[in-house]
């Protein structure tokens, strides 16, 4: 079964540079500029496997979507990946508060990416 | 701090040699790493920003300044940009796995907490995997004490090690951001320091793998991974000779993932194989 992928930043430069790393390991994704379209998209369209949410947006931003997810127990199996450029250790603790699985800090390399996605248990044939 | 390149060796070179035959010549006198033929544009690669700085035009200028006695530093520094492999924090997560789930746990039945379980990360780079095998252990088995040394060839990258100050971009390889949290820091915008209850686990020395036998053994667990497969077989013989003397009865020995199955002549090392990743040191 092909994993299915949410990116939600609102740089279409860092969803496509995500898009591409994802699709490169066999992971096809959709893409949101704004929390609320892609909170939107979850009650309309099938559930994804993995949700990579940046934190600074306009609206509820990174964090808002993450605490509305963990509210809904029908999303407990979405792993979400936060990706943003806050290094402070304080917004990391931050994040896995609101209830993220792991946190990747911008700017990222191709391999940390996937090593993050190694850690979410995502698994792929061969390193592209 | 160990001295481990000789540049008097540098002399006896045969400067008729094209210049990256001659940096080859040089990297395998001092490290005992040999570079294949074809590396040509690894060398450049590597040596390019270099010799920009330095206002050189090529190779040539480069290996006729590393020949002079006063060069020391920048033979050092050359052997650095060529010997620095990439690195990451738990690199190849399913030999971290092992480790966590299996070799460390059959190492610590023998022990109490209060005696240190003694690791050597060979060849250990700029030092992540020696703190992650700190982590592990501090993790899995709160009040175990542990020692860890890390090695390496290259002086800077062993100071490097032992700084245990990461930038943001190498935080980011291979560490759950738990981890980040819990063993380290921030030290500025855009860099992570060791905490001390991890910093006290760790020491680094500058060590050659080839030429050193080391004298502080014995080590219940030697990581050498990903550093065999740069040496010649005569080399690996000396190295794993080395590793082998340190060894405590019993203890474990992990090579790279390719390195593991390479034959290991058993009077190296008289040892188990483990699951294609360890070899165990027969008691």
């Amino acid at each position: 079964m092909t994993a299915r992928a949410v990116i939600i930043d609102d740089s279409r430069a860092t969803r496509l540079l995500i898009a591409r790393n994802l699709r490169a390991i066999g992971i096809e994704s959709v893409e949101f500029g704004d929390a609320e379209s892609a909170l939107d998209m979850l009650y309309t369209g099938p559930i994804p496997h993995l949700a990579l949410i940046d934190r600074n947006m306009p609206g509820i931003g990174g964090l808002g979507f993450i605490r509305s997810v963990r509210a809904d127990p029908q999303f407990s199996d979405l792993c979400l990946l936060m990706v943003t450029s806050e290094t402070a250790p304080e917004r990391v603790a931050e994040a896995f508060e609101a209830g993220c699985d792991e946190y990747l800090m911008k700017p990222f390399t191709t391999e940390a990416l996937l090593e993050k996605l190694q850690m979410l248990g995502f698994t792929w044939e061969a390193n592209p | 701090m160990i001295a481990p390149i000789r540049t008097g060796t540098l002399r006896q070179w045969d400067p008729t040699l094209p210049p990256e035959d001659q940096i080859r010549d040089l990297l395998r006198t001092a490290t005992g790493v040999v570079l294949g033929e074809g590396r040509e544009s690894m060398i450049l690669a590597r040596l390019g920003p270099l010799m920009r700085h330095l206002g050189m035009n090529g190779l040539d200028e480069l290996v006729s300044t590393l020949r002079k006695p006063e060069s020391a530093g920048l033979v050092e520094e050359v052997l650095d940009l060529l010997t620095t492999h990439e690195t990451s924090f738990f690199r190849d997560p399913p030999v971290f796995s092992w480790l966590r789930t299996y070799a460390i746990p059959t190492l610590l039945r023998g022990i109490d907490r209060k005696t240190p379980l003694r690791v050597w990360s060979a060849a250990c780079s700029t030092g992540q995997e020696a703190w992650s095998v700190a982590m592990s252990v501090l993790e899995d088995h709160p009040g175990q004490a542990i020692e860890v040394v890390g090695s390496d060839i290259s002086p800077p990258t062993v100071r490097a090690a032992a700084d245990g100050r990461f930038s943001t971009l190498a935080a980011n390889r291979g560490l759950p951001a738990k981890a980040l949290l819990r063993w380290f820091e921030r030290d500025g915008a855009a860099h992570y320091l060791v905490r001390p209850e991890l910093r006290r686990t760790c020491r680094f020395d500058v060590h050659n793998l080839i030429s050193q036998t080391r004298i502080d053994g014995p080590y219940d667990l030697v990581l050498l991974r990903n550093v065999l497969i740069y040496f010649s077989e005569a080399d690996r013989t000396r190295a794993l000779q080395n590793v082998a003397h340190v060894m405590r009865p019993g203890g474990i020995l992990v090579l790279g993932t390719a390195e593991g199955l390479m034959p290991i002549p058993g009077d190296q090392l008289r040892a188990e194989r483990m699951d294609n990743i360890g070899f165990r040191v027969r008691i």
